[in-house]
């Protein structure tokens, strides 16, 4: 059963990559201006059009569209997205290079996250409609209203700059290095994740059995800790693997901000300079990674729980 | 249910423990390390790439040339230790210094160094296949280039009578690199070792344990790419590194050279920032030009806009240095209003009413490449405005360095800015060739029979005094033409920290910024 | 519920003020805010500059102020886009069923496997920076949300006996589309991208900051923020005023979508800002 059910995720991740390669050959193929011309505008001469027309047929820009699309995709199935305009070197390695950076930066903010949002959802759910309450609602309308890049401006302002306690330049791993970025990202969804727990907390709260419990004289904390936190977590889980998701793709902000050298910055970096195939790459690659990710999280999901298997 | 949580956190953790610890350990754990923060001028180290590619090899101490600048602008022996030239100065011999090694071990000798020359020339012959930008063609040409093993000397017999050749090769495109490895990494003989090349991220490297030119000071080095000037001016002042370059925000220079922690070192003024203009565009327009130039309170660009960071100035040799600035006029001084009347006068009239002109029934919209290093892209923003205000339209292109420099060359642009080392070789010579037809195609495409004229008179010309008076003469040209804005003369700068650091000195040209003169504090 | 009322009456009140702001810019603006004068650069806030001046001397308060127009207008417009393109694909496709169905329904599931901000930014990217291609780019990968949300409600009704009856009756598909499905779908869908506003004000900030929307002939807060970021130490104003007219209109619009929110739908009133409010329909969909 969980086998097939794999399989099947599988060959979801497939059509769906097929899709997004499809989506960003499109989107290069359809760019404004002319692709030789780019190529040769970045490397510095444009050479006659008789030899752009020449060039044109070599690379097989002549043919028809679905021909053109399928030796591409059949080049990236052998792991080569061609060469990057302005380095020359091959768009594989400039994008292994950062994936490491990448994925360390998503793991350190959710854990931060989750360390400032639980505990916090938690206690607000407890005593609702109580200061404390108050207090953490209005905690979570700053993290969701705050800009993450002026969050991120602040923390460097204050913290790495005046206060010293943290590098200001991210470049170079290391946890030191990449605490101030994560603790940006992690600040931008811990408001939401508190939101989150607080309902299902509060959901879990008014359910049959906590009344049932508390009927059998159960201790509240037994029947805290023991049945509403641990039920209210778990869809949490599934909401992390969309973060994830959102986080892959949406660190490019504090990696400016803190010289951090992952995915995003050379993303960035990449559209200034027009450099078209590293851009298709890093989509293909970040919708890659994503989905590798999220199925190792179902995967772990249902392993973890129990009740799933059986409801598979 | 308590065991599927604690499972889950299990997980977590690992997942956690993983990030953390999967860090590669810092070079800086033993012996002397030095920081340094850098902006990206590019993602290579091979000379041939382009102009920044071969600086920044020469810059962080990975290569050097046969020659060097001194403080004085003179070029001395380095790794030619002498040579002699024929009467007709044509046939150059260049002694190679004995004993000189590459940091893989390979020898320098003359064979290596004609096949670093060949190669340079080979990689960068765009007519035979060669990919590389670099223009060693716009310094010297030559007939033949021997090797003579024994004699350890280089000869090279040049196309023309060259009396520069030192000054010359001492240009960074000349750097000398092992070719037979340049396909995979660029070995130089420089005092620093690459050990790890990310490009836009960082240089790691070692000292050169085989370095024939004195006791190398840090056992590592680290060169940071920083690209914002201010983050520059805060990782200083956070300690994250030690050393870095240009900062040119003009309040946080202030701060810095106030404080005594820091140690602030300028050199003078041999850079001009100018913008080039495209005359197979819009700009073809002399009225249009013109207007321009008397648009732009370059004053008030340089002492506030960049806070003083350039010093004003109308030609495009700075007038620190001895050619006969005084002597020059400007017939196009700022002024608004005969800006606008001149415009309107030559009938480049705003006629459906967006608030900005045409030219030829097409609205003008120039395209203003620039990049964010020295200042260039506030420039680029000030001269947008001052250009609204007359009713001209601009819009600002901010690029990388390297993709500004081959829209440059391709011609995609009206406008372009820059800031260049008008003296590279010593001499303002090629810089001024930019203006001359038969170089100007990947400059914007200016001609002008009477600069052409001048400047063949300077190419051969050999006289210090008449050389003076031609160059005065094209100066004047170009500022007649309106063939250019130059803003002002730019002061390059290095920041250290001293209690970290000594010897932290920037070059008058600024080729050399890792130096065997920069030591740790002990 | 009469405090949920006065509350919402209050917020909207705020959110009319920075309206008014936008529109009347002309009028509370101190000076033009295109006005270069090169000679009064990195201000810092004085009686005659209320927030300081920018590095080309321009008054940094009017700044803010117009700038509220390109935030309003651009986020409206964001709204609007990935509401109509939504609402209209979700309704089509869960009326419609069939291939329709399937082709719409995958394509969205492409888009929710798929981290939107990256692709986003690819678009943003390949289009060129500007603000027009940032809210073309959002609303490409932020349109599933809706459609999804949009089928769900339309699947609900569409077996409805009054529905039945006008199909039945010979009612145009065309007709039963506009007089029965939109006007069911409309107010779940309303309150969601009321609660959305603030959340797409950020994105298309971010987008500015990173240099992909806005540019420098516009004025807007996180082009601004991107400008200034240069002048931390020297002219932190740069970095905190157009930071804090981002927040402060974020607040607001967030505090009114919430509370309309609480008014329209009090049976979600518990469990305020739910990350994911069409979760189960999603599952059974």
């Amino acid at each position: 059963m969980r086998k097939r059910q794999i399989c099947k995720r599988l060959l979801q991740i497939v059509i769906v990559l097929v899709g997004i390669s499809f989506l960003s050959f499109l989107l290069i193929y359809l760019a404004p201006g002319d692709p030789v011309r780019a190529m040769f505008a970045i490397s510095g001469s444009i050479p006659s059009e008789e030899i752009m027309a020449d060039i044109r047929e070599n690379l097989g820009l002549n043919r028809p569209f679905p021909a053109q699309y399928g030796s591409w995709l059949l080049n990236c199935l052998k792991g080569d997205f061609g060469v990057s305009y302005t380095s020359g070197q091959p768009v594989t390695q400039m994008l292994a290079a950062r994936v490491a950076p990448t994925i360390q930066l998503t793991l350190l903010s959710l854990a931060i996250m989750m360390v400032m949002s639980i505990p916090l959802g938690v206690l607000s759910a407890l005593y609702q409609n109580r200061p404390v309450d108050y207090i953490v609602r209005g905690a979570t309308f700053f993290s969701i209203s705050m800009p993450n890049f002026w969050v991120g401006l602040l923390l460097l302002y204050f913290v790495a700059l005046k206060l010293g306690w943290l590098p200001v330049v991210s470049t170079g791993m290391g946890l030191r290095k990449m605490l101030l970025p994560a603790i940006t990202l992690g600040f931008a969804m811990a408001g939401k994740y508190a939101r989150q727990v607080r309902a299902a907390v509060l959901e879990e709260l008014n359910q049959d059995y906590v009344s049932g419990a508390r009927a059998r004289g159960l201790t509240e904390s037994v029947i805290l800790w023991r049945h509403v936190i641990p039920n209210a977590m778990l869809p949490l889980i599934t909401l992390l693997g969309l973060s994830l998701g959102s986080l892959l793709g949406g660190t490019a902000v504090v990696e400016v901000i803190f010289s951090y050298p992952a995915l995003g910055s050379l993303a960035i970096s990449a559209i200034t300079s027009m450099d078209y195939p590293v851009i298709q790459g890093f989509v293909l690659w970040i919708s890659l990674i994503y989905m590798i990710v999220n199925l190792a999280v179902d995967i772990s999901y249902n392993l973890l729980d129990p009740r799933l298997r059986k409801g598979a | 249910m308590k065991k599927v949580m604690k499972r889950v956190t299990t997980l977590l953790v690992a997942a956690l423990m993983m990030v953390l610890f999967q860090v590669p350990a810092t070079a800086d754990t033993k012996g002397s390390h030095l920081n340094f923060g850098c902006y990206n001028y590019s993602d290579s180290l091979d000379p041939a790439t382009n102009t920044n590619s071969s600086w920044a090899g020469l810059r962080f101490g990975i290569t050097e040339s046969l020659f060097k600048f001194s403080k004085q602008v003179v070029a001395e022996p380095n790794i030619c230790d002498e040579y002699t030239v024929s009467d007709d100065y044509k046939t150059w011999t260049l002694h190679i210094r004995d004993g000189v090694k590459f940091t893989n071990g390979n020898p320098v000798n003359a064979s290596a160094v004609k096949n670093s020359i060949e190669r340079l020339y080979a990689a960068t012959d765009k007519d035979n296949g060669g990919t590389g930008n670099s223009v060693p063609r716009g310094y010297l040409t030559y007939k033949s280039i021997t090797a003579d093993d024994a004699a350890n000397t280089v000869t090279i017999v040049c196309d023309n009578p060259t009396s520069n050749i030192p000054g010359i090769l001492a240009y960074p495109y000349f750097a000398i690199i092992d070719t037979t490895v340049i396909d995979k990494e660029t070995i130089g003989t420089g005092p620093y070792k690459v050990t790890e090349f990310k490009p836009g991220i960082s240089v790691d490297m070692v000292r050169n344990e085989l370095y024939w030119n004195g006791e190398v000071p840090y056992d590592t080095v680290t060169v940071m790419f920083i690209n914002d000037s201010s983050t520059k001016a805060m990782a200083l002042q956070s300690g994250d590194v030690d050393l870095v370059e240009n900062i040119t925000t003009a309040s946080d220079m202030e701060r810095l050279k106030a404080d005594p922690d820091y140690h602030v070192s300028v050199a003078a003024g041999v850079r001009t920032a100018n913008a080039y203009m495209n005359f197979n565009g819009a700009l073809k327009n002399k009225d249009l030009r013109q207007a321009i130039m008397m648009a732009l309170d370059k004053k008030t660009m340089c002492e506030v806009t960049v806070g003083g960071m350039y010093t004003a100035g109308d030609s495009v040799l700075p007038s620190s240095l001895a050619y006969n600035y005084d002597k020059l006029t400007n017939p196009y001084p700022f002024n608004r209003q005969a800006a606008i009347d001149l415009l309107d006068k030559a009938g480049i009239v705003d006629t459906d009413g967006d608030g900005f002109r045409e030219l030829d029934g097409k609205t003008i919209n120039l395209d203003h490449v620039a990049f964010t290093s020295r200042n260039l892209d506030e420039f680029a923003e000030a001269v947008a405005l001052q250009l609204a205000d007359i009713g001209l339209k601009t819009t600002v292109n901010i690029r990388d360095y390297d993709t500004a420099l081959a829209l440059l060359n391709a011609g995609e642009f009206d406008l372009w800015t820059c800031n260049t080392l008008t003296v590279g070789v010593g001499d303002p010579q090629d810089y001024l060739a930019n203006w001359y037809s038969g170089n100007s195609k990947s400059f914007g495409f200016y001609s002008s029979p009477e600069y052409d004229a001048a400047y063949e008179k300077l190419m051969v010309e050999v006289d210090a005094g008449r050389r003076l008076d031609l160059i005065t003469e094209l100066q004047q040209i170009l500022i007649d033409d309106a063939a250019t804005i130059a803003y002002g003369y730019y002061n390059s700068s290095m920041f250290s920290n001293v209690h970290k650091m000594t010897g932290a000195e920037i070059a008058t040209i600024d080729y050399y910024w890792l130096t065997t003169d920069m030591k740790p504090v002990k | 519920m009469a405090r949920n009322k006065k509350l919402f009456l209050f917020y909207a009140a705020l959110a009319l003020g920075i309206v008014a702001a936008a529109v009347f810019a002309p009028f509370i603006a101190t000076h033009n805010p295109q006005q270069a004068v090169l000679t009064d650069a990195g201000q810092s806030p004085s009686a005659e500059h209320w927030f300081g001046t920018d590095r080309m001397g321009r008054d940094l308060f009017s700044r803010v102020i117009y700038g509220a127009r390109t935030s309003l207008a651009s986020t409206l417009a964001l709204v609007v886009c990935i509401f109509t393109v939504g609402t209209g694909l979700g309704v089509v496709s869960g009326y419609a069923g069939g291939l329709a169905d399937e082709v719409i329904m995958r394509i969205s599931d492409m888009m929710v496997s798929f981290p939107g901000m990256a692709l986003a930014i690819a678009m943003a990217g390949i289009m060129g920076p500007s603000i027009t291609n940032a809210v073309i780019a959002i609303t490409m990968v932020s349109w599933t949300k809706y459609a999804r949300l949009a089928r769900s409600l339309v699947l609900k009704i569409k077996h409805e006996d009054y529905v039945l009856a006008a199909r039945i009756s010979g009612c145009r598909t065309r007709h039963i589309l506009w007089r029965y499905m939109f006007p069911s779908v409309l107010p779940t869908l309303v309150i969601t991208a009321a609660t959305d506003m603030g959340g797409m004000m950020l994105e298309l900030a971010a987008f500015s900051f990173l240099g992909l929307g806005a540019q420098s002939t516009s004025i807007e807060w996180g082009y601004m923020l991107n400008q200034g970021r240069a002048f931390m130490q020297s002219a932190p104003w740069l970095m905190i005023f157009p930071g804090l007219a981002i927040f402060v209109t974020v607040v607001v619009f967030n505090l009114l979508g919430d509370s309309l929110r609480d008014i329209l739908d009090p049976r979600d009133a518990h469990n305020a800002g739910q990350l994911l409010p069409i979760k189960q329909e999603v599952v059974e969909a």
